[in-house]
């Protein structure tokens, strides 16, 4: 009896990992609206050790994946990045043009807690952000309490993307 | 002797056994308590208790998976949450794994909605979802031989790297199947797959007293209500302390 108490508790300490994954807006579909082609071809960009080393200064870790996928129509950039906030990992879309954040997005949230940065009024705040010569942002993100780590691991994001931008846009 | 004194004696002399009695749950409310308060600063979500006695405990089982995918210099084991490639654990998800297949020194691992690419060292090259695969959900992966094959049900699809995909005329493909694994690599899983709880989860179930049983939370509501008596007769005893000095 006391075993099988156990076994439900143990199984609610699981229960961070059964979160309800969020889809706020499909991946593909931000691609395609963001350059306006219905059948946009992906392109690779691999992680060297080189790069690996420089976006794990941004991100704080390792990337978790070698080989990143991006599209682009020429003058602009599309990145689907994935970053855990506190326990699962925040999807999100961001479109660079000229080495600035043209649009950002929360595309699918998994979290229990901290949803709030899918909020235009939070996003609106990378339009225009460009990266500093040491990979921070040009301007400061103002935060939202209870939403810390979604906001940190959404700036980190922000960074990669446009990082990754000003490797392949040279 | 009064009959305020006697009191004040009784009050004395209970306050301080109880206090002594109620000590150990108290220490254990203020040390899991400080500690969760800390949580997301000490890590307590990502460290991972796996004693044994304690897993006994809370009545959790090593259960070893005696089936799992074979390559020709590895292996690959995938239960739900939890995978190992040649003796590592490697990023899991809740999905069930439909298949493993390894060509030209890539082994892919396929989820109905995901196909994992991984290097043989066990280095992530890529997770494909959605647009990026073929068809979904996948049904099987298998291999002829330098092309990947995924199996689904708007039919077969090959690959050369998992960047590009063709649909592929078939009439027979040998799909990758679980096999049973041999001693050694049993051995050498054995401990992975230990089981092992967050440190939160342990501190918040010692916090609530539920690590004590069904009745482990009224326990700790006991020692609750003790520590209020405690705090009163405290200051009952403080203020005629005080009084009697003045």
């Amino acid at each position: 009896m006391l075993s099988r108490w156990f076994l439900i508790v143990a199984l609610l300490a699981a229960a961070p990992a059964l979160a309800r994954e969020e889809v706020l807006l499909a991946p593909e579909r931000f691609v395609v609206e963001a350059l306006e082609d219905s059948s946009p071809k992906p392109q690779v960009l691999w992680l060297t050790k080189e790069l690996a080393t420089g976006a794990g200064r941004i991100l704080g870790h390792a990337p978790t994946q070698l080989r990143q996928r991006y599209w682009s129509d020429g003058s602009r950039t599309v990145w689907v990045l994935e970053e855990i906030g506190k326990e699962e990992p925040i999807t999100a879309g961001f479109v660079v043009e000229g080495g600035r954040i043209k649009q950002a997005r929360v595309l699918v949230y998994r979290e229990s807690r901290g949803g709030e940065i899918r909020y235009p009024v939070f996003l609106k705040q990378y339009d225009g952000a460009a990266l500093t010569a040491d990979h921070y942002l040009d301007r400061s993100i103002d935060g939202i309490s209870g939403a810390t780590l979604s906001v940190r691991a959404m700036e980190r994001m922000a960074r990669l993307a446009l990082y990754f931008d000003s490797l392949v846009s040279k | 002797m009064s009959r305020t004194t006697r009191l004040i004696r009784f009050t004395r002399h209970w306050h301080a056994r109880a206090g002594v009695l109620a000590a150990l749950f108290f220490l254990l409310l203020a040390l899991t308590g400080l500690a969760l308060n800390h949580t997301d600063g000490l890590e307590l979500a990502k460290k991972r208790v796996g004693t044994s006695w304690l897993m006994h405990w809370y009545g959790l089982k090593t259960e070893t998976p005696a089936q799992g995918y074979l390559f020709e210099g590895g292996y690959f084991i995938g239960v739900p949450h939890h995978w190992v490639m040649d003796g590592h654990d490697i990023a899991a998800t809740p999905e069930p794994v439909v298949g493993a297949v390894e060509v030209t020194g890539i082994r892919y691992l396929a989820t109905s909605s995901a196909l994992y690419v991984y290097q043989q060292d066990g280095s992530l090259v890529e997770r494909l979802t959605g647009s990026a695969l073929p068809a979904t959900p996948i049904d099987h992966v298998g291999r002829v031989g330098e092309l990947l094959l995924v199996q689904t049900a708007q039919g077969i699809f090959s690959s050369e790297d998992g960047l590009s995909w063709k649909p592929y005329e078939a009439k027979s493909v040998a799909w990758s199947r679980q096999q049973p694994l041999p001693d050694d690599v049993r051995r050498q899983i054995e401990p992975l797959f230990a089981p092992a709880l967050p440190l939160e989860r342990i501190l918040l179930d010692i916090h609530s007293g539920r690590i004590f049983g069904r009745y482990g939370p009224m326990l700790m509501d006991l020692a609750a209500l003790v520590l209020m008596v405690l705090s009163l007769s405290g200051i009952w005893i403080y203020l005629r302390s005080i009084r009697k000095r003045s």
